[in-house]
């Protein structure tokens, strides 16, 4: 409970909601309450200088009248009055009873007016009190309680203790509210989740007009979902091809093995040819198995390679050299033109010269007598792009598209040998290098591979 | 040659130990790291280890780190069906000398105990090899049959003296691919049918027996049938 995200929300909320309005609270009382000691003093002083003045025309019948009349207009036992001659002698004096403690003196070597707060009675009652100098070296004292002040003050503070605590509980009301409603989407969230985690993976949020960062939420939510349904169909695709494309080879070396078991005329010749067969077939099912994880890994991106300096000039080299007597053999004119020297990456040799080696082979594959090979390569600003252009029996419109699909092998190709990973591995081989591959092809004359390379940036 | 195999699966020590025993190598089998261990301390000094790294109780690296601690310096080879970079570093990490991933072709493991043999006994290097009346000088990077210099192109020199190396051996097209172009897989055009076929050219066909001989179905071997 303590730990939810709407209970420390609504906490928040309320607590923060309190201390603003606590804050203008106090700002608001200490400006009435100023206000009202500035009319106070301005009364007094006003008061004061009006009892002078009766004073120093000498009418003190008017100036008692006057202070009665203050008196009243007080109200009870909040008003005192003392005027003192030169001589230190009372000549008027007005305290209430109340005002039982004793009042400051005066300054008599102060010539201006003089301010005094002062406690009143044992109660805590304060007042305030002005001296002015009188004409004839005397001086007026005028005092006036602040009770009235105070209980105007304290209605004030009463009433904002209950506007307090229904501001308060307003606040956790509506915070309450607002993290309800936003953790009512997160809850959706999370009920989806879990019907994808029981295996539904055909479920998408859908929070138009919930809040901008929610919908962001359940866009990148989808986006995962996608990226998730996209790789379980590539794999049930891969285990189909596997289940496929494993069991005909199985399928061939057992059967081999069985004919030559079961035949009642074979000799030991005959034999130590299934064998080697046998053999045959079983390093192509390694070779396959081998690529197929490579390829699988360099998908999920568990693919390790290990770089180091490759120069596919000299890598070129070796792979023409490599491939030619069997482009001789076939009739085919396999050549590599190559200005540059030091095409460098960072790559996988093995990998590199495996890229290279099934791209040639598929070349030579795929082109009859007297077409040509070439093999190129150039640096590029930054990449390195590596061309193997043959003037073969090209690529139909309906199997681009599919080229790099593993396993895909068009109609045409099926009679030769190879078991449809080439090119996917190819492909697989140049995105963990971080390059890219084109293929351009005109059916009946050209095929045209261009790889690009990120060049090494180290000599 | 006396070698001390440890295979937890029967049938594959079984082939491993009558392959090698047609070679003429004497093999013990232990079928887990304890037994090896038992057999290495009781029994006479072997020439070579051959272990598998999936070993039930004590697993292969363990066994090798085992052996190595004892202070003993046999040659290890390591036979994994793991291929990833990873195993085989941390196989030859703990002291493996060689590693070869199952499935192997036969006449590659044997070129591989032969070659660690050699390492460790430290049989000097020849300067010609000889096969009948086939010769070739390591020095001057020449060969002669019949007394006639055969002129050789790089990689067929390369080809014929690996080939001339394991004379009477079989050796596979993948190792031919491994060690004349360092290519670790076997491309599916016949190259290097075509580059022994241009080799005969020039070894074999002048003459009147034939030394390169094709073994269907596994490789090639250099030897004197006449």
């Amino acid at each position: 409970m303590f730990k939810t995200l709407r209970f420390r929300l609504t906490l928040w909320h309320a607590i923060v909601f309190g201390c603003v309005t606590l804050g203008i609270f106090a700002f608001a009382y200490m400006a009435v309450s100023n206000q009202l000691l500035k009319s106070l003093r301005d009364d007094l002083q006003d008061t004061a200088l009006e009892f002078s003045g009766l004073y120093r025309i000498g009418d003190i019948k008017a100036l008692q009248a006057e202070i009665n009349r203050k008196n009243i207009s007080h109200g009870n036992e909040l008003f005192y009055v003392q005027l003192i001659n030169a001589k230190n002698k009372t000549i008027i004096q007005s305290r209430p009873k109340a005002w039982t403690l004793d009042l400051p003196k005066p300054d008599t070597t102060i010539s201006g007016i003089q301010w005094f707060e002062a406690a009143i009675n044992q109660q805590g009652e304060r007042a305030t009190l002005i001296v002015i100098p009188t004409y004839d070296h005397g001086w007026i004292q005028v005092g006036l309680s602040r009770r009235a002040n105070e209980a105007q003050l304290k209605h004030i503070w009463d009433n904002f203790g209950w506007a307090l605590i229904i501001i308060i509980l307003a606040g956790i009301m509506t915070g309450w509210w607002q993290v309800s409603r936003a953790l009512a989407d997160v809850e959706r969230v999370r009920r989806i989740a879990i019907g994808i985690g029981e295996g539904d993976f055909n479920q998408r949020l859908t929070l138009e007009g919930h809040g901008q960062e929610l919908v962001d939420l359940a866009d990148t939510f989808n986006v995962m979902l996608d990226k998730i349904q996209q790789l379980l169909g590539k794999m049930r695709d891969v285990s189909d091809n596997i289940a496929h494309d494993l069991r005909t080879p199985v399928t061939r070396l057992r059967g081999m093995a069985e004919a030559a078991l079961m035949s009642k005329t074979s000799n030991h010749c005959e034999n130590q040819e299934v064998l080697a067969e046998i053999i045959n077939e079983c390093d192509r099912l390694t070779g396959m198995i081998n690529t197929m994880l490579e390829i699988a890994q360099s998908d999920s991106g568990a693919l390790r390679l290990e770089r180091k300096p490759v120069d596919m000039a000299a890598l070129l080299h070796e792979v023409c050299d490599l491939f030619s007597p069997v482009a001789e053999d076939a009739g085919i004119d396999l050549k590599l033109e190559l200005n540059a020297t030091h095409l460098v990456v960072m790559g996988d040799q093995s990998r590199l010269q495996r890229l290279m080696a099934n791209l040639v082979d598929n070349a030579i594959k795929f082109s009859p007598e007297g077409s040509r090979i070439r093999l190129a390569a150039c640096k590029e600003g930054e990449s390195i792009c590596l061309f193997v252009i043959d003037s073969g029996m090209g690529i139909p419109e309906e199997d681009m598209p599919h080229i790099f699909d593993r396993f895909y092998r068009s109609d045409r190709s099926r009679t030769t040998l190879g078991n449809g990973l080439g090119l996917s591995y190819v492909k697989s081989i140049v995105t963990a290098h971080g390059g890219d591959i084109q293929i351009q092809s005109q059916l009946g004359s050209s095929t045209s591979v261009r790889i690009t390379l990120p060049a090494s940036t180290k000599l | 040659m006396r070698i001390l195999l440890v295979e937890d699966d029967e049938k594959q020590a079984q082939f491993i130990r009558y392959g090698l025993e047609q070679e003429g190598i004497y093999v013990d089998h232990a079928a887990d790291g304890e037994c090896a261990l038992d057999l290495i301390s009781s029994a006479a000094p072997y020439d070579l280890f051959i272990f598998d790294l999936m070993l039930p109780h004590m697993d292969g690296l363990s066994l090798i780190h085992a052996v190595r601690s004892k202070g003993i310096t046999t040659p290890i080879l390591v036979l994994s069906a793991r291929n990833s970079v990873d195993d085989r570093v941390q196989g030859l990490q703990v002291g493996g000398d060689d590693y070869l991933v199952k499935p192997f072709a036969f006449s590659e493991l044997i070129a591989r105990l032969d070659a660690l043999h050699r390492r460790a006994t430290g049989l000097a290097e020849p300067a010609r090899l000889n096969v009948a009346d086939l010769s070739m000088d390591l020095q001057r990077h020449n060969a002669f049959r019949n007394n006639k210099a055969i002129d050789l192109q790089p990689k067929e020199y390369v080809l014929l003296e690996y080939l001339m190396r394991n004379t009477g051996r079989v050796v596979s097209k993948i190792m031919i691919m491994e060690h004349v172009w360092n290519y670790n897989f076997d491309p599916q055009t016949n190259v290097v049918e075509s580059r022994v076929s241009r080799l005969r050219e020039k070894v074999d066909r002048p003459f009147e027996h034939p030394l390169i001989h094709t073994v269907r179905g596994v490789g090639y071997v250099l030897e004197s049938r006449a």
